[in-house]
């Protein structure tokens, strides 16, 4: 099918499957334009699935500049009308210690900053701040040091970042767009004035190499920005700045809290899906966006902040952590959290005669449909478009109506939580997900259900093999990383130990993969997610980890058995 | 049980074991044999409890096990000289088998010297195995022929297809000539929607009619196929399954399990009866601290206030799963604070991306690490002298090894207990 649609040139092709790069394809194919998106990895899996998840205001932007917090505002507003399903509330909580000098001025000033955020909240479903006396923040939050003189209140909103990739990509994909994921682009193909006109294209997992023509590229990748530019001939400059979450295993607070580091730079905890994360760090990158790892000093700096405030922290069974970069617009001289969160547009034939390749670089989540729309804008322009963009009316795939999961617990016997996960992450389209389950075409089902209802893959969640095969199917899931950046499978406390022979038996019968493939395909998976939790590897995860090693090596054998995977 | 619970037994021993896995139940029993008076301190069921089936001593470097497991185990004393394999010998290592003798816990096989039996997992994976649960005795694939994988309607979390391919593809590669192959079978019962391994047992608590229906509903299944031999998924008692074979008339053998199986919970309570059996006094309770006095350990404390003095000790609490060696601000073991090494170096607080290769299937240090123990298994101290004179260590707790990797678990666990019972009960090796 990809090859088809790609045979004849395309309007525009996005590089990156980011938030960026996903909402403009999205934007670009609604307004009619024909799309291909290529991403080297996964949707989401670069900066944005490594992001605190937050669709928030900009409360810290007030101070400096208010048309970023207001423009916040009212894009989350937007992005909650478009997919209400993949929302969820969390409430934060400001505490100020006892112990701080003016300790009762500072509440009241957080209480002053509150006033003036109370004024945007509407414009994103967001309910006013409160004003906490110390007994009335302990009762809410009762894991908070007993040494707080008081606490103030805001309302912000976290949303699963890697749906909100592939909801994008989904709509995209419906309105013509074709996606790539897995594929690389390996150099740019020019004109005799230098323009450029598409690109050569590297299929990861096959090493088929292609081209495909373009009207017009835009370079939304990120931290790779720079070196995709380069291979251009054009330039962008960053300044990256590091970011890693440590992740436990379960909730640790009731609400979001925000406290200072031990450099008095903001740092929170907070609830998210199942987990809780701790976040984040802001450091200077200079190394390869591909080879992250969260260092023991970044850990132990988030965790001695948490601490103090939350003095339980120490003993969170921590799973594992993210690390990402921040693609930040260049600037010499701040401090990396004081760098601008702006986003740019840039023209690489109006800046430095590179014609039809355009970067968007800086941005945050928060606000990535109107960077979107403005880079859809630009590109608009320059071929003579006129339609306007629509991503802030028109539902992204299940936003349309809620999940109906009175019904599907009725039908297909599902728990009430599976039921209310699923209605979360797919809204409308859960009743398609369990209609259409079944094993492929042609294939007995040996040990099935005999009712045909999904059974629970991944326990930590609970995934149903429904969703994983929906993923596979519908969502260009090839790889078991893709699979558990759509469904959140082996995410939790057993990090895969008891799932992903399971998941890679149903993606080896869907893709009709070989014994030895599914087998290294696993070793791949556990590799990657080995590496992500090396850093926070002990206390009573450790025990957990024994376990799985004992699996894999102590009773299959498979480092005996199964070929490694040579391209980690 | 946990270490704050009250607690007010008071006993009195000439050896006490703490820990109740396989390397404490050797302990015990050796230091029975040895005619003295032991007490077991228990906590929880802890790694032994998650067994999957086989007894693992030394897996040879060729996975279809052509070496016989004494070879292979020797093959590890050569290339590892902090092995507890290289530190008290092969030549023990089989004594200690034959003493700790795996049949009155259920198991059988060919033993040390011969060539391994060679099983099927859950997954799909082939293991040679010295040993086995009787159930998954049965279902040997050295002999080849056709082999049919039973899946059950009505038990989605065994995938018989998946488990027959993958059985293939490696035999295939290993160069054994069986022949797998998925078959469908209908469960007599009906269990749930989803129901776990336990689970389906239970539905097959039916009596004898039930099990009928199940034996020739193998039986059709597999002879349209022309199997010989049928692996089951480990869902059956070993008893169970012998009945099952011999209804169908046809060998039925069960699958290594994954995850925390029936295997594991059989196991437990064998070593219970055993122990019991053998005169060995065995206490529910978590160990909370110790006294000592002029470097021997006096007494083991046990939640608030109860207390076994005894005249040696042996800690046999495991690693991080039993909980006797733990990573917080850093590595230490968890009963007496000794230090943890990785082999002659103490790495408590070496940075854990130092103690784990990026690459899950490389060397991790950090589950080979443990206690450091003298030629007589008493652990060592920073400074390389035994932490006190009558504290022997046994099983994962020590460092040394790595019991995944090489497929030694229980070999070192029966070795080292075995050894630790006799130096605690004062006698030679």
């Amino acid at each position: 099918v990809a090859d088809a649609a790609l045979a004849r040139e395309v309007d525009v092709l996005v590089i990156g499957g980011g938030c960026n790069g996903t909402g403009v394809a999205r934007d670009a194919a609604m307004r009619g334009l024909t799309v291909a998106l290529v991403e080297k990895r996964d949707l989401g899996a670069g900066t944005t699935g490594n992001s605190s998840g937050m669709i928030h205001g900009g409360l810290r932007y007030l101070l400096s500049d208010v048309s970023v917090t207001r423009k916040s505002c009212l894009d989350s507003g937007f992005i909650q009308r478009i997919a209400p399903h993949l929302l969820f509330r969390i409430p934060f909580i400001i505490p100020v210690l006892q112990s701080r000098s003016f300790a009762k001025t500072w509440v009241t000033l957080f209480d002053t900053l509150g006033d003036l955020y109370d004024v945007y909240q509407p414009l994103k479903n967001g309910k006013p701040h409160t004003r906490l006396t110390r007994e009335e923040a302990l009762a809410l939050e009762p894991g908070l040091t007993p040494d707080i003189a008081g606490a103030v209140t805001m309302d912000e909103w976290g949303i699963d970042t890697y749906r909100l990739c592939a909801a994008n990509a989904v709509s995209a994909a419906r309105h013509g767009a074709t996606i790539l994921i897995h594929h690389a682009v390996r150099g740019f193909l020019k004109d005799g004035a230098g323009r450029v006109v598409g690109a050569r294209l590297e299929d990861l997992l096959t090493h088929r190499s292609f081209e495909v023509h373009a009207r017009v590229v835009v370079n939304a990748s990120g931290p790779w920005a720079p070196r995709v530019a380069a291979m251009a001939g054009a330039s962008v400059k960053l300044r990256p700045g590091k970011g890693i979450h440590l992740v436990a295993d379960r909730r640790l607070s009731n609400m979001g809290c925000i406290f200072d580091a031990i450099d008095k730079r903001g740092i929170f905890v907070m609830p998210h899906e199942n987990h809780s994360i701790i976040g984040t760090t802001d450091t200077d990158f200079f190394g390869d966006p591909d080879d992250l790892e969260a260092t023991r000093d970044e850990v132990e700096y988030l965790l001695e902040g948490t601490a103090r405030f939350f003095p339980g922290a120490r003993d969170a069974r921590l799973v594992t952590t993210w690390a990402g970069v921040r693609p930040t617009l260049y600037a010499r001289g701040p401090v990396p959290d004081a760098l601008s969160r702006e986003h740019e547009v840039v023209d690489h034939g109006a800046t430095e005669g590179v014609a039809g390749f355009f970067s968007m670089i800086g941005g945050k989540l928060a606000s990535f449909r109107l960077f979107a729309e403005e880079a859809t804008d630009r590109v608009c322009h320059e071929l003579g478009v006129s339609e306007r963009c629509r991503t802030h009316e028109e539902p992204l795939p299940g936003g349309e109506r809620p999940g109906d999961e009175a019904a599907w617990r009725e039908t297909y016997a599902l728990s009430p939580y599976t039921a209310r996960r699923l209605a979360y992450r797919h809204g409308a389209t859960g009743s398609a997900i369990l209609a259409e389950h079944s094993p492929p075409a042609g294939k007995t089902a040996i040990g099935a259900t005999p009712d045909r209802s999904p059974c629970i893959v991944c326990v930590c969640e609970p995934v149903t093999d429904a969703e994983l095969r929906h993923a596979i199917r519908h969502e260009w899931a090839l790889t078991l990383d893709d699979l558990r950046h759509r469904t959140r499978m082996g995410v939790g406390p057993c990090q895969g130990g008891l799932c992903a022979v399971r998941a890679a038996q149903i993606l080896a019968e869907e893709r009709a993969l070989s014994p030895e493939e599914m087998w290294r395909e696993t070793w791949r998976f556990h590799a990657r997610l080995w590496r992500e939790r090396r850093p926070v590897l002990g206390g009573d995860q450790l025990a957990q980890e024994e376990l799985n090693r004992s699996l894999l090596l102590g009773v299959h054998r498979m480092h005996q058995l199964a070929p490694h995977p040579e391209d980690l | 049980v946990i270490a704050g619970e009250r607690h007010t037994t008071t006993l009195d021993a000439d050896v006490c074991v703490v820990g109740g896995g396989v390397a404490g139940a050797a302990a015990a029993l050796a230091a029975r044999a040895s005619g003295k008076d032991v007490v077991l301190v228990s906590r929880a069921p802890g790694a032994t409890a998650l067994w999957s089936g086989t007894l693992d001593v030394a897996c040879s470097p060729d996975p279809a096990g052509r070496m016989s497991t004494t070879d292979a185990a020797r093959s590890i004393a050569r290339d590892f000289p902090h092995h507890p394999y290289a530190k008290l010998g092969v030549d023990a290592l089989a004594e200690a088998i034959d003493a700790f003798d795996p049949t009155r816990f259920g198991m059988e096989g060919p033993g040390l010297d011969s060539r391994p039996l060679v099983v099927a997992t859950e997954l799909g994976a082939l293991k040679p195995a010295p040993f086995a649960a009787r159930a998954i005795a049965q279902g040997d694939l050295r002999d080849g022929g056709t082999v049919a994988v039973a899946g059950l309607a009505g038990y989605p979390r065994f995938d018989a297809r998946a488990c027959a391919g993958s059985l293939s593809a490696f035999g295939r590669n290993l160069g054994l000539s069986f022949t797998a192959r998925a078959i469908d079978v209908a469960l007599p019962s009906r269990s749930g929607r989803d129901p776990s391994s336990a689970e389906i047992s239970r539905s097959l608590d039916g009596g004898e009619a039930m099990l009928e229906r199940f034996a020739s509903a193998i039986r059709a299944s597999a002879s349209a196929e022309g199997a010989s031999r049928v692996l089951l998924p480990p869902v059956l008692a070993d008893d169970r399954a012998a009945r099952v074979a011999s209804l169908a008339d046809l060998p039925c053998g069960e699958l290594c399990a994954d995850s925390a199986s029936l295997f594991g919970l059989r196991l437990w309570e064998r070593i219970r009866d055993v122990l019991t059996a053998n005169g060995v006094r065995t206490v529910a309770g978590a160990a909370s601290g110790f006294a000592h006095d002029g470097g021997f350990v006096r007494a083991l404390r046990l939640g608030t206030e109860g207390r076994v003095s005894a005249n040696a000790f042996v800690l046999a609490t495991g690693k991080f799963i039993g909980g006797g060696v733990r990573r917080d601000d850093r590595l230490r073991e968890t009963l007496f604070d000794l230090p943890i090494f990785w082999h002659d170096t103490v790495v408590a607080y070496v940075d854990v991306l130092k103690l784990s290769a990026p690459q899950p299937w490389n060397e991790q240090r950090l589950f080979a690490c443990g206690v450091q123990a003298d030629a007589r298994l008493r652990p060592l101290r920073g400074d390389r002298r035994p932490a006190f004179e009558n504290l022997f260590a046994a099983g994962s707790v020590l460092s040394g090894y790595d019991a995944d990797a090489e497929g030694s678990g229980f070999g070192v666990a029966i070795l080292t207990g075995h050894s630790a019972g006799r130096f605690a009960a004062g006698g030679a090796p």
